[in-house]
């Protein structure tokens, strides 16, 4: 009985996983992070913490680095004041990804416009 | 156990598990032609619109997009600073957003496709012997450099843990993380909402057809 149990969870399982298969990108906790962050707002250190291990996990991992991610990273990070790695990351993205060049643009001239750390 | 009632078992077990099979063909074909013709290669998605009565579920909701829509194959523009940047330009209304021109936001980013989604419900009804947790998304996936309408999708999930429980082990750890939610007062409606990503997304007839980073890109013509 037991065997024959298994065997359907096995099944499950296998028929689940031939639907899902391996993801492309190492996405690390971005998810969870994300909802951590709009539950609770203003908690921006977690956030950037959570996105520069997301980040170094997947350069280490051999997968590409999901899109947005660098940006997402920048932006943080231009919220902190770090405006000049702020850019740094911008344009990781905009290499990273050629779709987001009109934007990371715009983003890149915001931040090496934003001369004075805010506080 | 008897033998009639280890074959019931295990014919509810197959029952569900056909149930559950997100990647069966669904009969219903959408129209692609738009879709292909315009070809996106990358996709924003902007604030969503909540019909709903939880004023937190946009947010949480924006946590769950990025993920099935790059699997799929496309350029995601991140979803928190495009939601930052907006609110910044005065572009925070989504109920605003959506009305607006999509060739403006396409201009603007650089996007090729622009995601409006609506959250219809995001709700839990209580009662003794029949708590619901509902998530019912509509999706419209516009060109940025038309506005032409290249998709749309509406998708429902209602999870119940009475209907649930039929001993299907995918469902079982889905309602684990539902009902220990539901436990602390606040239903945890995010795995709600990633099922109704995937199964909108991925779905064959359905769904979207396979973007550039994926390898089915422009060979999925008989699915999609």
């Amino acid at each position: 009985m037991k065997v024959w149990r298994f065997a359907v969870v096995l099944a499950v399982v296998g028929m689940t996983a031939a639907c899902a298969p391996q993801t492309k990108y190492a996405w690390g906790n971005y998810e969870s992070s994300l909802y951590e962050y709009y539950k609770t707002p203003g908690d921006t250190t977690a956030f950037a913490q959570h996105l520069a291990d997301t980040i170094s996990k997947a350069e280490a991992s051999g997968k590409k680095v999901p899109p947005g991610i660098y940006a997402e990273y920048g932006q943080v990070l231009l919220e902190s004041g770090d405006s000049k790695q702020a850019a740094v990351f911008f344009e990781k993205e905009k290499t990273a990804w050629p779709e987001s060049t009109v934007f990371m643009t715009t983003m890149i001239r915001v931040a090496s416009s934003t001369k004075e750390p805010k506080q | 156990m008897s033998a009639a009632n280890y074959l019931l078992k295990l014919a509810l077990a197959v029952t569900s598990v056909v149930a559950m099979a997100a990647c069966a063909p669904v009969p219903p074909h959408n129209d692609y032609t738009a879709f292909r013709h315009a070809d996106p290669h990358s996709i924003l998605v902007v604030p969503v619109v909540n019909r709903s009565v939880d004023v937190d579920a946009p947010e949480y909701f924006l946590s769950t997009i990025s993920r099935p829509l790059a699997e799929r194959g496309y350029y995601v523009f991140p979803v928190n600073l495009t939601k930052r940047v907006m609110e910044d330009d005065g572009l925070g209304d989504a109920d605003l957003v959506h009305a607006n021109d999509p060739t403006v936001l396409g201009k603007m980013f650089g996007a090729d496709s622009i995601m409006y989604i609506t959250i219809n419900r995001w709700d839990a009804k209580y009662a003794v012997l029949a708590t619901s947790v509902t998530v019912d998304l509509s999706y419209a996936l516009k060109s940025g450099t038309t506005g032409e309408t290249l998709w749309t999708h509406r998708q429902t999930m209602v999870y119940s843990p009475q209907a649930a429980n039929a001993g299907n082990p995918l469902a079982t750890l889905i309602v684990a993380a539902i009902t220990a939610a539901i436990a602390k007062a606040k239903p945890n409606y995010v795995p709600l909402a990633q099922q109704a990503n995937a199964i909108s997304v991925n779905q064959t007839g359905q769904g979207l057809p396979a973007g550039p980073y994926d390898g089915k890109y422009k060979s999925d013509g008989a699915a999609f």
